[in-house]
């Protein structure tokens, strides 16, 4: 939270600045639609506008404008169109292919071990506490290089529950007050990833998921009973004083009678006791439960790394009891006997292409499962895998690899990036090659996912960063 | 497809088996029984054929016949009576890996002495190796058997066809190793200095097979991994005058100063996904030097990755194009019989269904001494 | 004449500007050219260093003096004439030949020890170094530019070492001073204590002996026995007896590690016993012990560090402070070692600084790292001191060298400057 104020704080005050100093270009409001945006960082060096010009701008999967060009301002995109003119004093670059920016929606860039692995992290863990902006920076220098302009990370991977994954920005230089976009972009938790367990181990931390989620849902109640107490209650106090107020005089005449007739017969006055003096209590603050009962209301995301067939379909019937949780499930290498569950649900799945399967040996069983889920209508995500932060930079060579065991391009281009900003509930600002989004841009020398692709430049909200 | 390699696996085998009939075989050109009947030639038109040493022939055909290359350009006579194909995608030249060790497993490996130079692993190549499958549903035509680096003289590799069980060349190279795995310390030598006298001392000797290898009439295939371990392997065929190459070397591409004046080239594992950054740079520069180059055989997915990977990092097409057929088949040795698509070439190439270097590419069909072999249906 | 140096230009070099006038003396255009042979591209190798004293290791300490560097190679040393300051022009306190160490401890752990036998005088550990070993690049920035690499001490007779340049070309075969320099064996425990017991399982399938240093006594013995009964039978020659041969023969020194006194004592009953003419005592801490046998064996000696709690490393030797005075007023040639200590503290120019402590003389500290180690094997043609004609390893100083006060500010490696002082 301290993060997002210092960020907000800042980001304000620039824009207001901003306006005067916008000059001749006609710069479109840049307020995203009905959101509140908690800031981009790096305004002060993004001042600079570029026009990139391309042969292509993949603007979203599935929507490419020919010979169009990108204008870049204060770090966002300004305008996205046929024949833009460079206001003056733009940088103008040229390149083949122009697309957004890949996201990594799971990763362990700048998490040391010891966090990943630790046993007593809890929902309200926050993930942001252990990202060590000087770690892996060779790693994310390469990961910035091949494309992946942001990452998801989390820690507390043989926790019960994980705790709140963040999602950072890939900027080469360790500035962590920029690279954090959100702080708590999911919840994430791990199922039956520990080692020697045997299967009624493992479906008990799937119960032991529930009752975590039931403790969400119970806090939620427990909340808002509170409220509706809280207020039924400041009713009556009103209502009560309204009544002492219009009747006070007929009011102390009848105390001042009882006084009396408590002083004649010798007894002790007692003053009339109300209803309303039973104020509702509020209940034990709970920042494991607040966190919870966000997920079970469908506020944050709950991504849960399961693998085998035992507990995704536990998992799988034990949530449908939760409307308005938004799974996601992350590793999955069974997933294929549950997608169409999958599908109908709408439930995503990040694919680890790296993995190359979990019981067999290397047979890119992986890359076959990615064709299978999307084919099979299941939101596909691809990710690194969160184990090694070397592979990172292969994410978009493994989509490739994918494509070419015949995922369909543009599926793999959303699995990396309009399907995961959407589900980090980042959609308004990632993603796409949009009016209004940051400037996380790819200039590409062809097709993104083609063998000889090479990555020529990268933007990162608006400044260009690598190579 | 069983029944076409059938016949063929088994004549390999039983030439195969007594190593002094091999040369006879890979010696003398169209000797395979399905070349012999003499079938009609075959005419391959394609839009693209990449003959192997970076050239590429826009719209031509490709004539074939009696399991050679009898002319391939843009404008090309087709014979009377021939059969002609039509492929609306690339043709290549089969590829050419120069090491391997696409043998039955534990045959690459004799603990028994740590010199074996007349151990010829031709004769523990079989034709139906699964693992060869793979090799050429990716597009590899001939490759190079060696034995396992443990060994510091391993023995004599050989040229094999990845389908027909033709050995291209028994003997090839004579394979030694520099490598740490080579001095290990439960036999002797235990130590690069031992590896280096035994070496040498072979060399001096001029026994069998060190004879034509000190006079530089039979390359050698030396393995060396770490950067000391290529240096050395430099200088000692800077000392000796061997001929060859070096094989590992995964940051061969740091030390070209040192490799440029050698006469030896490198033979280096496609980099994979997962490779190191830095040996994924260091392969880029060896793609970008003069240093001949050639792939390794490791999986059919390192192949196509590592190519991608090295695409990406800045190398270019037409010399990976060489690395993997014409200098392929330089490095193996069998230069003018594989690896280029000329007249009197054997006439092994690949219909691909795209672009070859393409993750989405399939091996429509593999020739392979002018036999055709369908591509992997997945 | 330390306060003087240090009154002077102290750790500062000068920053070269333009010179406008270039040709101030005409020796100045032969010694610092502005572009070096056939325009090749490369590292400069040619410069004119400007030093305050200028200590040749082989004559006298020039006051105000000059080195002038052309292609890798010393072209004069003398009193500086005049120089305006220029690109090519380096003003330091004081220079001194790059150091020199004949017992490094550079190589490759046990795949420098080839296991096969126990004498393997025809082993050359050249094939089993690493030109990118960090230890090389450790031992290049503390100013030593000449080390004599030996097998490790796991053999009796471990095999031929080499003396390299610790940097250069990534070639060990480039970097070569002298190939064969020595061939390397060892006494005392060292050889033996790590082989099959008696009792008990190998740990390898060797059976390697010997298990005590009776046993390799009587293994150096057998060798030389054996190679002087090849002499006279050629039927009888074994692999490496040409190298035993040489040694006798006075071609190839022998260096031997010898560190508590007995093994002192046996390699010299060895050397009087074959008739050995060059030997050289390595690590020889406990040389103090016996002066007078030392001195009559005429083999000289290589010190090891000095250790804090006074006892060597290998064997724990007695090694004594003033070991090294009591050596020079012998008359003993001795060199000192570090051994590639990783403490800044401990590597060669520190071990100088000890010895003074000890007493020795500055002059003499600065041969027995230079010049005396140069002459015991036979390299002094190249290297060891600054003289016309040697290459032009050379290290500078920020002050007198080896004092505790001063410290290395440059070293220049064939007039490769690898440490900068600008």
């Amino acid at each position: 939270m301290p993060i997002a104020l210092l960020l907000a704080a800042p980001s304000l005050l620039l824009g207001v600045l901003a306006t005067p100093f916008a000059g001749p270009p006609p710069v479109p409001a840049l307020a995203a639609p009905g959101s509140v945006h908690p800031g981009v960082g790096p305004e002060e060096e993004a001042e600079q506008v570029l026009l990139v010009r391309a042969r292509r701008v993949i603007v979203r999967p599935g929507t490419v404008l020919e010979n169009a060009a990108v204008l870049v301002q204060d770090g966002r995109i300004a305008a996205v169109g046929v024949g833009l003119e460079a206001p003056d004093g733009a940088k103008v670059l040229d390149t083949e292919v122009l697309c957004a920016g890949f996201i990594d929606p799971w990763s362990r860039l700048g998490v040391d071990p010891g966090s990943l692995s630790d046993r007593t992290t809890t929902a309200s863990t926050s993930s942001v506490d252990a990202l060590d902006p000087f770690l892996h920076e060779l790693q994310r220098h390469q990961a910035l290089r091949s494309g992946v302009t942001s990452v998801r990370v989390h820690i507390g991977r043989l926790g019960r529950i994980g705790g709140l994954g963040a999602f950072v920005r890939n900027l080469p230089e360790s500035d962590l007050e920029q690279a954090v976009l959100v702080e708590d972009a999911a919840l994430t938790t791990a199922l039956g990833v520990q080692p020697g367990q045997d299967v009624f181990q493992r479906l008990e931390e799937v119960d032991r998921l529930i009752v975590e989620l039931e403790r969400g849902r119970r806090h939620r109640e427990e909340a808002l009973k509170y409220r509706d107490d809280l207020a039924a209650w400041q009713k009556a106090i009103a209502e009560s004083e309204a009544e002492l107020e219009r009747e006070f005089r007929r009011a102390k005449r009848e105390r001042d009678r009882e006084i009396e007739q408590a002083k004649e017969r010798g007894r002790e006055f007692r003053e009339k006791r109300y209803r309303e003096d039973n104020k509702p209590r509020q209940p034990r603050f709970d920042p494991d439960g607040e966190v919870l009962a966000r997920v079970v209301h469908g506020e944050l995301p709950l991504i849960v790394e399961v693998d085998r067939a035992q507990e995704l379909r536990a998992l799988l019937a034990r949530t449908e009891a939760y409307p308005r949780l938004r799974l996601v499930i992350a590793g999955a290498t069974d997933a294929r006997l549950f997608s169409e569950d999958l599908a109908r649900r709408r439930i995503p799945v990040i694919v680890v292409p790296a993995r190359r399967g979990q019981t067999a040996g290397f047979d890119h069983d992986e890359l076959s499962l990615a064709v299978d889920l999307a084919e099979a209508g299941v939101p596909l995500l691809l990710g690194s895998g969160g184990m090694d932060p070397d592979w990172v930079r292969e994410l978009p060579l493994l989509a490739g690899i994918a494509v070419g065991r015949g995922l369909d391009p543009d599926a793999a281009l959303a699995a990396l990036t309009t399907l995961p900003a959407r589900v980090l509930d980042l959609g308004h600002r990632l993603g796409s090659v949009e009016r209004g989004k940051d400037a996380d841009l790819l200039l590409l020398s062809g097709d993104p996912f083609a063998a000889g692709t090479r990555v020529e430049r990268v933007l990162v909200a608006g400044r260009p960063v690598a190579p | 497809m069983l029944s076409l390699l059938t016949p063929v696996a088994l004549f390999a085998a039983y030439v195969a088996a007594p190593a002094a009939l091999a040369p006879a075989l890979g010696g003398e050109p169209g000797l395979a029984p399905q070349a012999r009947q003499a079938p009609p030639a075959l005419v391959v038109r394609a839009p693209k054929i990449h003959l192997g040493d970076g050239r590429v022939v826009e719209g031509g055909a490709l004539v074939v016949s009696g399991g050679k290359v009898q002319a391939v350009g843009a404008d090309v006579a087709v014979p009377q009576g021939a059969r002609v194909l039509e492929h609306d995608g690339p043709v290549t030249a089969g590829f050419v890996l120069a090491h391997s060790h696409l043998v039955p497993r534990g045959e690459a490996f004799d603990a028994t002495r740590t010199a074996l130079p007349e151990a010829r692993l031709a004769t523990a190549f079989r034709a139906s190796w699964p693992d060869l499958e793979d090799a050429l549903h990716a597009g590899v035509t001939s490759v190079v058997i060696a034995p396992t680096p443990q060994n510091v003289v391993g023995g004599q590799a050989a040229v094999v066809k990845t389908a027909g069980g033709r050995v291209l060349e028994p003997a090839s190279h004579l394979t030694l190793s520099l490598s740490r795995l080579a001095a290990d310390d439960t036999r002797p030598p235990t130590s690069y200095a031992g590896l280096v006298r035994e070496i040498e001392r072979h060399l001096a000797g001029r026994q069998g097979v060190f004879a034509r290898v000190a006079e530089g009439k039979l390359p050698v295939l030396v393995t060396a991994n770490d950067r000391h371990e290529v240096v050395r392997a430099v200088e000692l065929a800077g000392r000796t005058g061997l001929v060859g190459a070096i094989v590992g070397a995964p940051l061969a591409g740091e030390l070209l100063d040192v490799l440029a004046p050698s006469k030896l080239g490198v033979v280096i594992d496609a980099p994979g996904a997962g490779t190191s950054q830095r040996v994924r740079e260091a392969h880029v520069a060896l793609a970008r030097s003069e240093i001949p180059f050639a792939l390794r055989w490791s999986e059919a997915e390192n192949l196509r990755t590592g190519l991608a990977a090295l695409l990406r990092g800045g190398a270019e097409r037409a010399r990976l194009e060489r690395a993997l057929m014409a200098d392929g088949a330089r490095l193996a040795g069998v230069a003018g019989k594989v690896g280029l698509l000329e007249r009197g070439a054997d006439a092994d190439f690949v219909l691909w269904s795209g672009d070859p270097f393409e993750f989405g590419s399939r091996v429509v069909a593999v020739y392979i001494d002018g036999q055709r072999i369908e591509g992997d249906k997945r | 004449m330390g306060t003087q140096i240090e009154r002077g230009f102290g750790a500062r070099v000068l920053r070269p500007w333009v010179a406008a006038a270039f040709l101030v003396s005409p020796l100045l255009a032969l010694s610092a050219p502005d572009t070096w042979a056939d325009g090749e591209e490369g590292p400069k190798r040619s410069w004119t260093i400007l030093a305050e004293r200028v200590y040749t290791a082989s004559g006298d300490v020039i006051e105000g003096g000059w080195v002038s560097v052309v292609d890798g190679k010393i072209a004069a040393v003398g009193p500086a004439p005049n120089v305006a300051d220029g690109e090519n022009v380096l003003r330091v306190a004081a220079v001194t030949p790059g150091l020199i160490d004949l017992s490094p401890n550079i190589d490759l752990g046990f795949n420098s020890v080839e296991q096969e036998s126990e004498v393997t005088p025809d082993v050359r550990v050249a094939h089993a170094l690493d030109p990118f070993s960090r230890d090389f690049a450790r031992a290049l920035r503390s100013g030593v530019t000449t080390v004599l690499c030996s097998p490790p001490d796991e053999n009796v007779i471990g095999g031929l070492s080499v003396a390299v340049k610790t940097g250069g070309a990534a070639s060990i075969a480039a970097r070569t001073v002298l190939e064969d320099a020595v061939l390397r064996g060892s006494f005392g425990t060292q050889p033996s204590r790590r082989n099959s017991p008696a009792f008990g399982r190998a740990r390898t399938i060797y059976n390697r002996r010997p298990t005590t240093r009776m046993g390799v006594e009587w293994l150096w013995r057998k060798s030389f026995y054996e190679a002087h009964v090849a002499r006279q039978d050629a039927q009888r020659a074994f692999p490496g007896v040409e190298q035993l041969h040489r040694v006798v023969d006075g071609a190839l020194p022998l260096m031997v590690q010898a560190s508590a006194t007995q093994d002192i004592r046996t390699a010299i009953f060895l050397k009087a016993e074959f008739g050995i003419p060059n030997l050289i005592l390595d690590h020889a801490a406990e040389a103090w012990k016996e002066p007078e046998l030392l001195k009559r064996s005429g083999a000289s000696v290589v010190l090891p560090p000095y250790a804090w709690n006074g006892r060597t490393a290998v064997d724990r030797g007695l090694h004594a402070w003033n070991t090294a005075v009591l050596l020079e007023e012998l008359g003993v040639t001795f060199a000192l070692s570090a051994r590639n200590a990783e403490d800044v503290d401990e590597r060669l120019p520190m071990q100088a600084a000890y010895a003074i402590r000890g007493g020795l003389s500055p002059e003499r500290a600065l041969r027995a790292v230079t010049i005396d180690p140069a002459r015991m094997i036979g390299i002094d043609g190249r290297v060891g001191s600054l003289e016309v004609g040697k290459d032009a390893d050379i290290v500078l100083w920020t002050g007198e060298p080896f004092r505790f006060t001063s410290s290395i500010a440059g070293v220049m490696l064939e007039g490769e400057l690898v440490v900068d002082p600008r």
